[in-house]
Formats: structure tokens, sequence, C-alpha cells
């Protein structure tokens, strides 16, 4: 062999050799970085879990198709061969019913596993050797040799995935993983504990909804019953007024009280009547412009005569324009004279009923109605007669509260620091309005 | 003509109610199915006897599915191909003795293809992959394609398919066929004449070694290279330890190709027919290959996954998918998916099976799994392959 072709070999070798090392670094380089991307992959997986899972919560399902969703995920982010959840026969048994498993045949599933003396966590892994105690139950009861299982004591449930190989795909399990299983668990504990409470959330709506169905078909059967009596009681009532303007001994004409009170339940009556489900809700209203005046007017008219038999004098305010709202006539009016009625039960003899209706700078109306309370009427002050005093925001104002609410308005109620009982009706600006001449002569409103 | 439905869940009944809802009111004459290996066979071919009763299933499990719906790797997938029209639904030809013989099988499944196949006609071959997991011993392909081929009696035939497994580690596979699920099956989907395939083969991996010699081989396992044994070579040249300590565990990380053609003209992904490394051996010193295809006096190279030359070539294959000049309309796309080019297994940071997704024609239904080997025309001559894409346009023309 000559000089030449030895040289030659020399610098075939040298770039053989140079060659495979460049080739060699090349193929670390590649193995180093999908190694990289799949430890950044691993490590990302307990926060896609958390977020994805967490996600469950949110999807109408009831407990019992949460765990399998759950399972997926940790299927497709672990990319494990099998997974399960576990839930104890009772708590603290050691003896486990698979909830969910997918890997598993059902029909492979044989019975319940059976892990004495349960660990939160445990792991397999080829460099411990063969299992023993609850990993070796753990690695019998799903399948494959290699697991990861946590457990939580206080629920009895578990979950446990394996694999069967560790390769370079499915690694091997380790002390690091304990942050995974536990946080999956963690957050099926959660999802299926929010699903409970809604479920048990829906199921005491599903009752109360019941219930509140029975009441109100009883009201409406009960209303229907007493609007005629009533209807009879009123009118006789009126009848009696008419017939005796005397009064009784302390001033007072029980006549007066039978009406207004007995019109406040007529009132009641058909609120249970036409929308019972939705006491003290009002029913549908049936609005028109009516000017104030004359709203107050048929307030004050109606407590006239018990005015006039108790020496109480009324002073009315009107505002300063005269002013129409946007009210159902018939509801609004039984309002106010309700509350004229029930201010004015409170007053002295002699005492002054004040009505004072007012603009506010927004353009919304104020009706206040107030009256001194009468200290000397304490047997008087019974909730029966002075409901708006011994009982502010009881069941007494509620339908009148209603209704002014349902015209976008508020009712209060309040006694003040010098012992006035005032009942306010506040309408807002899109219900008032400057009133014009020509809408009463064209009596057209609204 | 072809209808394509998608499914994922964890219950395989669940997944198959939706594929079913996916197809409305069609009335197929025959279904592909690619299960994903963790849902149970027995009822997804329930569910699917159910909803489809005198209609034929094959197919069988997959590591994961691919559809223009979507695609995945959990093994909760489902996907199902209709064939509706029977001027393009293929006749089914299976063999259920695959672990009696592979080269054998394949015999009895050519010898059927020939006896009803036009030449020139597409063949879309599949079976199990796994022929035993303790220890792990693959169904070669390659003896499978050779006893069928040589069966076909020099017919000619476009032969395209892949191996079937349950997961990404090789853990089993199974077979969609007569009814019954099966293990050690192999079928054959042999289309009318009026349908053609165009198919590209996506590649990614490159030479990181000068060549060397296979001194000795037997079957699958690889002895020695350049004379010295062939694990040692291998790792010394990588400076990696392959199979763990015991040298026994699945590799999957370095490949041995052969180059065909000139092995000193320039690099052509094309050019290379590559084996995984399935196992080692220590004490044996040797590796053992996905398929027994190779011989002595072979000049191999080991080959190293390429990531980017993956995700290039995936680009370029869909582009001259897209842009080929195939006669007839275009009635499928077939994506048979090596299972490591998936990002889980490779460590891209680019799902291949996405880009593949998103680069087709959306019209034309899509179809896929992840498979455990790719069988395609290669060289003017069906041959598995490893960590390929084969990427297959049926068309239509009457």
């Amino acid at each position: 062999m000559g000089e030449e072709t030895r040289s030659f070999e020399r610098e075939v070798n040298y770039y053989r050799r140079y060659c495979n090392e460049l080739g060699a670094s090349l193929f670390r380089l590649q193995e180093e970085q999908s190694q990289a991307f799949r430890s950044a992959r691993r490590s990302r997986t307990v926060v896609k879990l958390l977020r994805e899972a967490y996600r469950l919560g949110d999807v109408a399902m009831s407990t019992h198709d949460v765990g399998g969703p759950m399972l997926e995920l940790l299927v497709e982010n672990t990319l494990c061969d099998r997974a399960m959840l576990l839930r104890e026969e009772s708590v603290g048994s050691g003896v486990f019913l698979v909830a969910q498993a997918i890997g598993i045949a059902n029909r492979a599933l044989n019975g319940p596993i059976s892990v004495p003396a349960p660990p939160a966590f445990l792991y397999t892994t080829a460099a411990q050797g063969v299992p023993s105690g609850s990993a070796s139950a753990v690695v019998a009861g799903i399948g494959v040799a290699f697991v990861l299982w946590a457990y939580d004591a206080s629920t009895g449930h578990a979950l446990v995935i394996g694999n069967s190989a560790e390769t370079n795909l499915s690694r091997p399990f380790e002390a690091a993983d304990q942050e995974l299983i536990e946080a999956a668990l963690s957050i099926y504990l959660d999802v299926l504990y929010r699903k409970t409470a809604e479920a048990q959330l829906r199921q005491a709506k599903h009752i109360a909804e019941a219930a509140g169905s029975a009441r109100a078909a009883g009201l409406a059967a009960l209303a229907d019953e007493l609007r005629e009596p009533l209807n009879a009681i009123s009118d006789l009532a009126q009848t009696l007024r008419s017939a005796d303007r005397t009064g009784d001994s302390d001033g007072s004409n029980p006549a007066d009280e039978i009406v207004t009170l007995s019109r406040y339940l007529l009132m009641l009556v058909d609120g249970a009547s036409e929308q019972p489900e939705a006491l003290p809700a009002v029913p549908s209203l049936d609005v028109e412009w009516i000017p104030v005046d004359e709203l107050l007017r048929f307030a004050v008219a109606s407590v006239h005569p018990a005015t006039v038999t108790q020496g109480i004098d009324v002073e009315t305010v009107m505002p300063r324009r005269r002013t129409a709202v946007l009210v159902d006539r018939r509801r609004m009016q039984h309002v106010l004279q309700y509350l004229l009625a029930s201010v004015m039960r409170g007053a002295p003899a002699g005492g002054r009923l004040r009505v004072n209706a007012s603009r506010h700078s927004d353009g919304g109306l104020e009706i206040a109605m107030s009256a001194a309370t009468n200290p000397m009427r304490g047997d008087d002050m019974r909730p029966s007669r002075t409901p708006l005093v011994s009982v502010p925001d009881g069941p007494n104002v509620a339908i009148p509260r209603a209704i002014a609410k349902a015209h976008g308005g508020t009712l209060t109620v309040e006694v003040s620091p010098q012992g006035r009982l005032i009942a306010r009706v506040v309408l807002p600006a899109p219900h008032t309005r400057d009133f014009e001449l020509s809408e009463e002569t064209s009596s057209a409103f609204g | 003509m072809l209808y394509v439905a998608y499914a994922r869940h964890h219950d395989g009944k669940v997944a198959v109610l939706s594929c079913v809802k996916q197809f409305s009111d069609i009335r197929p004459r025959l279904l592909l199915v690619f299960c994903g290996g963790k849902l149970d066979p027995t009822e997804v071919r329930d569910a699917l006897s159910d909803a489809y009763p005198d209609v034929e299933v094959v197919g069988g499990s997959a590591a994961g599915a691919i559809s223009g719906l979507g695609f995945g790797y959990s093994g909760l997938e489902l996907t199902i191909l209709a064939f509706v029209d029977p001027a393009v639904t293929p006749q089914v030809v299976l063999n259920l003795d695959l672990l009696a013989g592979e080269q054998e099988a394949g015999a009895s499944l050519g010898a059927a293809v020939a006896r009803i196949a036009e030449p020139g006609a597409v063949v879309l071959l599949f079976y199990d992959s796994v022929a035993s997991s303790q220890p792990l011993r693959l169904h070669p392909a390659s003896l499978l394609i050779r006893g069928f081929q040589a069966a076909l009696g020099g017919k000619r035939v476009e032969l395209i398919g892949g191996g079937l497994l349950t997961d990404m580690n090789l853990s089993g596979g199974w077979v969609f066929t007569g009814g019954g699920v099966h293990q050690h099956a192999a079928f054959a989907l042999v289309f009318p004449s009026a349908v053609r395939a165009w198919t590209a083969v996506l590649h990614g991996c490159r030479p990181v070694s000068t060549f060397m010699e296979i001194t000795r081989i037997d079957g699958t396992e690889v002895f020695e290279l350049d004379g010295e044994p062939a694990l040692q070579v291998i790792e010394r040249m990588l400076h990696l330890s392959l199979g763990g300590p015991e040298g026994h565990d699945l590799t999957l990380l370095a490949t041995l190709g052969v180059k065909q053609g000139d092995p000193f003209a320039p690099y052509d992904e094309n050019a290379y027919v590559n084996r995984l490394i399935l196992t080692s051996d220590r004490e044996r010193g040797s590796v053992t290959l996905f398929e027994p295809d190779f011989e002595t006096g072979a000049k191999v190279q080991i080959m190293s996954r390429d990531n980017s030359l993956m995700l290039q070539s995936v680009r370029d294959g869909v582009a001259a998918v897209e842009r080929a000049n195939i006669p007839g309309r275009r009635i499928l796309n077939l994506y048979i998916d090596c299972a490591g080019r998936a990002s889980a297994r490779s460590g891209a940071d680019t799902e291949e099976a996405d880009m593949v997704l998103q680069g087709l024609n959306p019209e034309v239904p899509l179809i896929g799994f992840y498979s455990g080997v790719e069988i395609a025309p290669f060289a003017g001559y069906s041959r598995p392959l490893d960590w390929t894409g084969v990427l297959t346009t049926l068309s239509y023309d009457a």
C-alpha cells in the first residue's frame, strides 16, 4: 500500500470519525430537545389539568357524570394506560368500588378492590422492586405494574392511574408526581362537591316551587271565597257610615275603619287571585296618566268622615306645577287610601294629618303622608289597627310596597325622632310629568 | 360518496352514538372504523351493530385517530368512514391466522385479492401489529407483504396500509372483522377500478452516521455491525444507552436506515427505508428492529428523527397532495401516521397531524389513525415503512 493510499485512508477515517461525532451530537441534541419538550409537557400537565378540570364544574352534568370526563382529562394529559376512580364502600374500610375506569373493559372489573390501610399517596416503579402491602393491592386492582395513587381519607375517594411499562413515553412515576395525582383527586372532589351542592339546591328549589304552587292555589281559592263576603261587608259599612255620623265614644266611626280595612282586604284578594304565586308581587298594571291632585283627592275623601269625627285637620300640599303620574289608577288609589287611613289612625283627636306632594329635582314625585302618633292610645296600637306603626316592613305594607315598586317607585314607612309616622311614596321621573290642561279636556292620559 | 365521523368519549357506546348522529340518515354499505385502544372494542362493535344491524364493520384499534373534525391520541378517539355509494365501496378480504405465520397469512390475502381485484386496483391492508407483548414481538409487515405480493401472481395493485395498535407503548392491537373483535388478524379492502390513489410519504429522519455493514443478522435481530456487537457500536457512536440498564426495554430512540439507489448521492429523505430499533439485548449485544427485511451485507446508517425535518416534510407533502393533478373527483384523504411522530412521543412542538388536517382541503373527507407501521408504494414496490406519515388521496373517475 503506497503512502498516498495510506494518507487517503487516514483522511477518510478522519472524516468518518468527524462525521460520526457530528451525527452523534446532532442525535443527542435532537433527543435532548425532545426530552425537554416532553418534560415541559409533563410540568404543564398539572396546570392544564387544573384549568380543564375546573371547567367540568361549569358544564351541565350530574355528579354521576363527572368521573368519566375527569378521567378523560387525566388520561389525555398524562397519556397513561389506565385510570380508575374508586369510592370506599364505607369510609375507612379499605374496600373500594370502582366508580369509573378507563382502559379496562367493564367486564374485567371484578368486584371491590381491597387496599388495607390505604395510604394518602403511593407509586410503584421498577426501581423499587416487587410491590408489597397497599402498593401490591393497588397494582392488582388496576392490573398494571406501575401505578400512581392518591386517597382522600375524609371522603373515601381514591384516584389511581397506571402504566404497563416504563418507556420513554410512559416514564417512571416518581415522588414528585404526588402533586399531579393529588391535585387531580382534589379537583375531582371539588367538582363533585359543587355538583352535589347544585343538585341539592335544584332539589330544594323544586320542592319550594311545588310548595309555592300549592300555597298559591290555596290562596287563589281562598281569595275567590272571600271576595263576595268582603264586598258585602264593604257595602254594608258604606251604608252604616252614611246612616250614622255620630261616631263612637272616642270620636272614631267603626264603619269608616270597616270600609278602609275591607278595601285593603279586597286589594289583597285581587292580588292573590290574579297572581297568587307572586305574592307580594303585583299583578300586571294598567297604567295611565292621572293628575296627582285627583289621586290624593280620592284618598283624602275616603278618610274625610273619620277626620271630621276625630277633629283631625288635613293639610294638603300639592306640587307647584300641576303634576300627572303614570300609574294604575285603581291600585294606586288603594295604596294611597290605605296609607292615609293607617297614618291617620295613629293620630290623636284634634291632631293634624299632613299630605305633601312635591317634585324632586330629578323630576320624580314624592307623596308623604304624616301625622303625630297618639301616645295615649296604647290599647289601640295592636297590629290589626296600626299596621304601619307596629310592623313598618311587615306584610301589611308588602302589597302597597310591591305596587309602588311595580311603578318603578318606592314606599317607605318611618317614625321620625319627633314621633311622627311618615309614609312616603316616591315615583320616578319617567312616571311623572307636568300636567297639561289640554290633557284634562281630552281626558286622554298617557 | 364517503362520510367521516369523529368522536372522543370514555364510553365507547357514547362515542358510537355521537358518530351515528353525525352520519344522520345515511345508509352505509360498509364501515371502516379506527377505535382508540382504551375503548372497549366489544362495546363499540355492539353499539355499531345496534345502529347498523346489517352493515359490515371492519377496522381496529388505533393509538389515536385523525379526521377533519379533530384528532387525538388519548386512546379514547373514534373515527368512522362510511361507504355509501357502491361505486366506491371496496370488497373485504380477511385472514385470522396471522399468528400462524405472517407470510402465509399475506399469501392467503394476496390470493383472495388476486381473484377479485382489477389490475392496478387500490388495496388497503390493515392488521394488528403486536404479536406478543411479553416479550414484545410485532407481526412483521414485511413478511405479510412478501406473502401478499407473491400470491398476487404478477397482478399489480396499489397497496397502502398500516399496523394497528392500542397505544404508543405497543401494548396490543385488535381488528374488527366478520362481526367480531380479533387479534392476529388482517383484512384488505379491494376498491373498484374507478377508484385511484395518489400517495405522498412524509418522512422525518436524517442520517447521523457513516455507512456500516450488517455483518450478522437473524430476522429482526441485528447482532453485528462492521464485525462488532451492534448494540455496542450504536451506543458508542451515540454516547447513549439504549433500552435501559438491562437493555430490554422498549427504546424507539434510534433508527437504522438503508439508502436506496446510489449510496453516495446527495441526501434525499425519500431514498431511505428506515427501521426503528424496538429493543436491545445487552447480553447478546444485539438490537431488534421493527421488521426483518434487512440482510447481511446491507449498508446501514444510524438515523435520527429530526422534528424540524418532519414538520417540513409534512408541509411539503401536504402541499404536493393539494396541488397534484389527480384525475377524477377526490373522495377521501387517508392519513396513516406513525405513532412516534405524535408530539408526546417525538417532542415536536407542533402536532404534525394538525398540520395535515389544516393543510388539506376540508371539503374532501379525511380519516386517519396513529399506526405502528405504515405500508406504501416506495421505489415501485409497496413496503412497510417506519417513522413516516402516509398521505393518500383516493379519487373516483368513472
